[in-house]
């Protein structure tokens, strides 16, 4: 169930599934925590400021608080052609930005292909254990070798004398038969 | 004619130009930044603490769960990694005891210098100032604590630059980047975390010390040597590197042992392994790999043996320290 949350974020449900999984969301408060927590992951990683946190509230409160205008405001010393105009142009502007709105919504809610950070969440589980080692060669004069038998092990020990990355380096170490 | 006039003295004003630049690049750390980067080291010492951390580097993301546990007498840490394989660490003190389930084998070995994240700074700053120009940048809310941003900027192309999200309260590393100019090359983060008193010793229980009676048991056994004792040495060290130490050791499940040699700049560390080639299956050819994220391997054969420099560092680095390798002649021999 987790994957699939992952995938909701990443945008890979079709619509039935992300609908049955929205509903699930709403009922079941560890899902909702997991949806919490890749958000977080993927926030902290991006160096956000605003950090994923339930905003709902204070927008609504805000809300509440500001007064409601419904009627298009233009002056009154202007002559009324040119009121009318103005209205008419407020109004021209607001469905453009009910369209934009409408649009980046829609937008908003398509499968996104576009790799994100939090993205990765969902390959989680295909990883490869942690080793991968690729070759490559930024002098022209040296060939590629092929990997030491020991990289691994020595990659281990360094572990010691780079503390920040240890635990990439544990991997199942094959037993050799006394 | 003017121009050209213009242009010579424009040469002559050039040294001085790169003169002033090079003085602003010379100018010392910050203290307080300084002040910072002693706190980090000393946090993991007085704190307890539990959290979700993940890694990230080339687009792979890793999650681990930490207890640590501190008191009077011990230090005590329990690391699981969340994602792929189960990999389970216990350490008590130095002591550390790795656990790897689907394998049904743990390897024991003693670690005396640095940790795990996010004990990721040594004790003595010695000559830092010297490598990184260290200064305090701004402040930033990770895993819901405010944190002061710390940057080591490096000050030549031998090694990364390091930005560390420090916690205000407590001190402790939150988050860790390497940064090869702009490009962040690795990063370590916390997710979640908890601080103190309220994180109990009886979340480092685990089941796998118990079943690990029957399991493949490896120890990693070291043997440290003096300075210079050890058959090869290094013959000039890139600026602002130092050896930490020499030794021959063991590598799990093999009979056989390496020279290793430690370096470091006071905050990226370089290994040095040196093994008989006769002792290793691998085809021998000289020539670089690069590991996910900030390390980079360079393997080289001098005479009969294999010379496989691995470090945080560039790969212009790896390859001076593992070219400056040399077999001493013995004397008297």
């Amino acid at each position: 169930m987790k994957s699939k949350v992952s995938e909701l974020m990443d945008g890979e449900l079709d619509t039935q599934e992300a609908t049955a999984l929205i509903t699930g969301l709403k009922g079941r408060d560890d899902l909702r925590d997991d949806w919490e927590t890749y958000h977080l992951i993927g926030d902290t990683l991006r160096d956000s400021l605003k950090l994923s946190v339930d905003v709902s509230q204070h927008v609504s409160k805000r809300l509440e608080a500001e007064p409601a205008i419904v009627a298009s405001y233009a002056p009154k010393y202007l002559p009324k052609p040119f009121r009318r105009k103005m209205i008419g142009l407020s109004v021209a502007a607001s469905l453009v930005v009910m369209v934009t709105g409408w649009l980046s919504m829609h937008a908003l809610f398509q499968p996104q292909s576009q790799q994100t950070l939090v993205a990765d969440n969902a390959n989680i589980e295909k990883m490869v254990p942690p080793i991968h080692v690729i070759k490559s060669s930024p002098h022209a004069n040296y060939a590629y070798p092929l990997e030491p038998e020991e990289i691994n092990d020595y990659l281990y020990v360094h572990g010691e004398f780079s503390p920040g990355t240890a635990t990439r380096y544990l991997r199942p170490v094959i037993a050799t038969p006394e | 004619m003017t121009s050209v006039v213009q242009f010579f003295l424009l040469l002559l004003l050039l040294p001085g130009i790169a003169q002033f630049s090079l003085a602003q690049n010379a100018s010392d750390s910050s203290s307080d930044a300084l002040y910072w980067l002693n706190k980090v080291a000393a946090a993991p010492r007085l704190h307890n603490y539990q959290g979700t951390f993940v890694y990230y580097a080339d687009g792979n993301i890793e999650t681990s769960r930490i207890v640590h546990i501190v008191d009077a007498q011990r230090e005590r840490e329990k690391i699981e990694v969340l994602d792929g394989l189960t990999r389970v660490v216990i350490r008590d003190n130095d002591e550390v005891k790795c656990y790897f389930p689907d394998s049904k084998t743990v390897v024991t070995e003693r670690r005396w210098f640095r940790k795990f994240f996010p004990d990721i700074l040594p004790q003595l700053f010695e000559n830092i100032n010297n490598s990184y120009f260290v200064k305090k940048d701004k402040q930033e809310r990770i895993a819901g604590n405010d944190s002061q941003v710390i940057f080591l900027e490096p000050r030549d192309s031998l090694r990364y630059g390091h930005r560390i999200w420090v916690d205000i309260n407590t001190g402790l590393a939150l988050k860790v980047a390497i940064v090869d100019t702009n490009r962040k090359v690795e990063q370590f983060a916390f997710a979640e975390l908890k601080i103190g008193e309220d994180v109990g010793a009886e979340l480092l229980n685990s089941k796998y010390p118990e079943m690990a009676v029957e399991w493949h048991n490896h120890n990693l056994t070291t043997s440290v040597l003096k300075k210079r004792e050890l058959e090869w040495q290094i013959k000039k060290l890139p600026a602002g590197f130092k050896i930490v130490i020499e030794m021959k050791r063991n590598l799990a499940g093999k009979s056989v042992r390496v020279d290793h040699i430690a370096l470091t700049d006071g905050i990226a560390n370089v290994s040095v392994f040196i093994q008989l080639m006769s002792d290793s299956k691998s085809p021998h050819a000289s020539g670089f790999l690069s590991n996910r994220g900030a390390t980079n391997i360079y393997v080289r054969t001098i005479d009969d043996h294999m010379v496989t420099t691995v470090g945080e560092v560039p790969l212009e680095t790896v390859k001076l320290i593992g070219d400056a390798v040399f077999k001493q002649q013995k004397s008297g021999g």
